[in-house]
């Protein structure tokens, strides 16, 4: 496997420099605290849950609002044979292709949102998790396709969002925008909400309204102050605006979650310093994480942390981010392949993404700038 | 129709991993030491560790579950042949978070050759959990990564090259014999009178160097070719004599030998004591290969190193020696009552150790 290809050398690397095994100490106090609690309450409240898919499913959102896959691979378990049966009920084979997404087997998953769809055809929740999954991957045509048969189905904010991905990341940021906005105006589940003022974030910075976009993620964070997804984005915003104190304070405490470390770590990075606290700890995730067989999941934060927190690492930071880029291609995927290769010097990767950047009518004002530098 | 939006989960911010927990090995002479790290986190599933549900688990909280933990560990970890056997119990922080380092051996009679894990911690609750380990073995480090997809392993351990093994008995054979006093004092008295031969009752120098070298060697090498045959029998377990009888036999070999230089029955073929009596002590090294287990170990690389270790021991008593009891030869107390009285002190420290070794 490439990617195993590719974490065989930084294993080499970083073993040698971190002590993957680490100095356990004897405590010397019973009153010392060694670790907080953190399943205590779900413990009791999951107790009174069968086990099966009823169980799955809380485990699925609990990791979600944990930001913490432990639970996936509970969720896993609870379905037991489940997890294997080529036809499930469609419940338990949707719980199968959420979980096989939130692990990056973006291909396992569509496989069973394929197999959803083709017996039940309108079924909604499918549909906009594979047009979820088809938008991670930047194809964007298909995707429409699956707004526009839940377009059918339903009608609010879930499919005004669904389509401002797929047309505002393809040439159509403006209407799309506008129409979000307008929805956004209503009421709507506070879940959903966030995710579409997120939508909208995104689609402002593809228009270049800085001002805009951090106004929707600052009044997302109002109503969920813990949301990752929005914690992220507004720190990738301030960063890109060297804000890096600010994104210290929205941050802090939070280095749990890999992405928010990574974030932390970049504000943190002065040019020429040394690799300061949570940098050192992004490092050690990082090596630890490299043991796990979906490598590949972790490619995009590993790639933004070897080009902006290391140096000299371009080469690799490169190679990470175009493995990436084969699997999703978000707005920051494709900037991050973008901007490896050109400053690791790889005119051709470089180019292959421009002229995806071009086939795909993206409008991001700064990846527009990398995609004419590549083809130049 | 309620649609969840569990597309919320397409988070790639949430690039986190699941449970590990880390196991490292290393063989002893006698199995395995290890350490397994254990994250606190996934104990609490298995175990209530917030005993005054505080929601922080201290020190004293840890060390109350510590025989639960252990047992935990203990039932989802299983070595082929070898005995668990659990010793310190820390603390330890990882990436994501704080960890018990559970410290243990495994008893495996002897250091072993290959290993075969079963690993099934957390399998049954967590599909996705992982055993990460580390097996080191000499200079060769192994992994293996164990969890519900992958439960058990087989490490197959490297055997050093046939001339490390050989230098490693060698060195083996060449320290037995320099702390194998008796059969120092067995090779002394052979050597006692070597420069000599008897004539008419009296010893009577031996002319050359080269004449006495030459008698020397044969008794040398007779004993050494003796005791290799007897080892090779005894550490191929072809032979099993009790230790006992071989120690006393050692014992009276050298009251023998000594007393042969006293009142010679044997000289023209002192090379035969050697060999007879070198039968004997082969069965005294051969305990010291025996306990290293050589039944399927290369044989002849430890056999030969061994044996060589020893001749080349017995080399340097020769070298040491030589030079005294050639120009002793002419030296007339040394043939009147030197090599005498050497020898019966030589008797009766072999007698103290035959009285000590038949009987105690």
């Amino acid at each position: 496997m490439r990617t195993a290809l590719l974490a065989l050398p930084w294993a080499l690397l970083w073993g040698a420099a971190l002590p993957a095994w680490g100095t356990p100490r004897l405590p010397t106090a019973d009153s010392e605290v060694i670790a907080p609690t953190r399943h205590q309450d779900d413990k009791q409240r999951l107790k009174t849950v069968p086990g099966g898919p009823a169980l799955a499913r809380e485990y699925l959102s609990l990791g979600r609002r944990r930001s913490d896959p432990r639970y996936f691979g509970l969720a896993q378990a609870a379905l037991g044979d489940l997890w294997t049966e080529p036809e499930p009920a469609s419940d338990v084979w949707l719980l199968r292709a959420t979980l096989r997404q939130a692990d990056h087997d973006f291909d396992g998953a569509l496989k069973d949102l394929d197999g959803i769809l083709t017996r039940e055809p309108r079924n909604p929740q499918a549909l906009l998790t594979r047009a979820a999954i088809r938008q991670v991957q930047g194809n964007y045509a298909d995707a429409l396709a699956d707004c526009e048969r839940l377009s059918a189905l339903t009608h609010g904010l879930v499919v005004i969002g669904c389509r401002a991905v797929a047309e505002g990341n393809s040439g159509k940021a403006r209407e799309s925008l506008a129409a979000l906005e307008k929805e956004l105006k209503g009421d709507a589940d506070p879940g959903v909400w966030i995710w579409a003022a997120g939508i909208a974030a995104e689609l402002s910075l593809n228009l270049g309204k800085t001002k805009e976009a951090e106004k929707w993620l600052r009044r997302a964070l109002e109503k969920d102050p813990e949301d990752v997804f929005t914690l992220t984005a507004l720190a990738d915003l301030l960063l890109e605006q060297k804000r890096a104190a600010e994104v210290t304070k929205l941050l802090q405490g939070r280095e749990f979650v890999d992405g928010l470390l990574l974030r932390l770590a970049l504000a943190e990075k002065k040019p020429g310093a040394p690799m300061g606290p949570y940098a050192k700890k992004m490092m050690e995730r990082l090596t630890e994480a490299k043991n796990r067989p979906r490598y590949p999941a972790h490619l995009r934060e590993e790639a933004l942390f070897n080009l902006k927190v290391l140096e000299g690492f371009d080469d690799r930071a490169a190679e990470m981010a175009r493995e990436n880029w084969k699997v999703q291609r978000e707005i920051i995927d494709t900037r991050l392949a973008l901007e490896t290769a050109l400053k690791a010097g790889k005119k051709e990767w470089a180019r292959e993404v421009a002229e995806w950047v071009e086939t795909t009518k993206l409008e991001t004002p700064d990846i527009r700038e990398l995609a004419r530098r590549a083809k130049k | 129709m309620k649609i969840l939006l569990l597309l919320l989960f397409c988070l790639p911010a949430l690039a986190h991993k699941p449970s590990d927990s880390l196991l490292r090995l290393e063989t002893t002479k006698a199995g395995l030491s290890g350490q397994w790290d254990i994250a606190i986190q996934d104990l609490e599933w298995e175990l209530d560790l917030d005993r005054n549900q505080d929601g922080k688990i201290t020190w004293g909280e840890l060390k109350e579950n510590r025989a639960a933990i252990e047992g935990l560990a203990g039932k989802n970890l299983m070595i082929t042949g070898c005995a668990l056997g659990f010793d310190d119990f820390l603390v330890d922080e990882h990436g994501d978070g704080a960890y018990v380092v559970l410290g243990f051996h495994a008893d495996c009679g002897r250091t072993p050759h290959s290993i075969h894990l079963k690993y099934s911690l957390f399998t049954e609750r967590d599909a996705q959990h992982q055993g990460l380990v580390k097996l080191v073995h000499g200079g060769d480090t192994y992994t293996a990564i164990l969890g519900r997809a992958t439960p058990e392993k087989n490490f197959v351990l490297s055997r050093p090259d046939f001339f490390t093994e050989l230098l490693e008995f060698l060195k083996l054979g060449t320290h037995h014999i320099w702390i194998g006093y008796d059969h120092l004092l067995f090779l002394v008295t052979l050597l006692l009178p070597a420069a000599l031969r008897r004539r008419n009752g009296q010893w009577v120098p031996v002319e050359t160097l080269s004449e006495a070298g030459w008698r020397v060697a044969g008794i040398v090498t007779s004993f050494t070719l003796a005791h290799s045959i007897t080892l090779a029998l005894a550490a191929l377990d072809v032979v099993r004599l009790p230790s006992r009888f071989v120690e006393s036999a050692i014992a009276l070999s050298i009251i023998a030998s000594a007393l042969n230089n006293v009142w010679p029955l044997v000289d023209k073929r002192a090379w035969l004591i050697a060999f007879g009596f070198g039968l004997i002590h082969g069965f005294g090294f051969a305990s010291v290969l025996q306990e290293l287990g050589l039944a399927d170990a290369r044989l002849a690389a430890s056999l030969l190193g061994f044996n060589l270790g020893v001749e080349l021991g017995q080399l340097a008593v020769v070298a040491v020696c030589l030079p005294l009891i050639f120009p002793a030869r002419r030296v007339v107390w040394y043939r009147r009552g030197g090599i005498q009285s050497g020898s019966l002190a030589a008797a009766a420290v072999a007698a103290y150790w035959f009285v000590e070794r038949a009987f105690f």
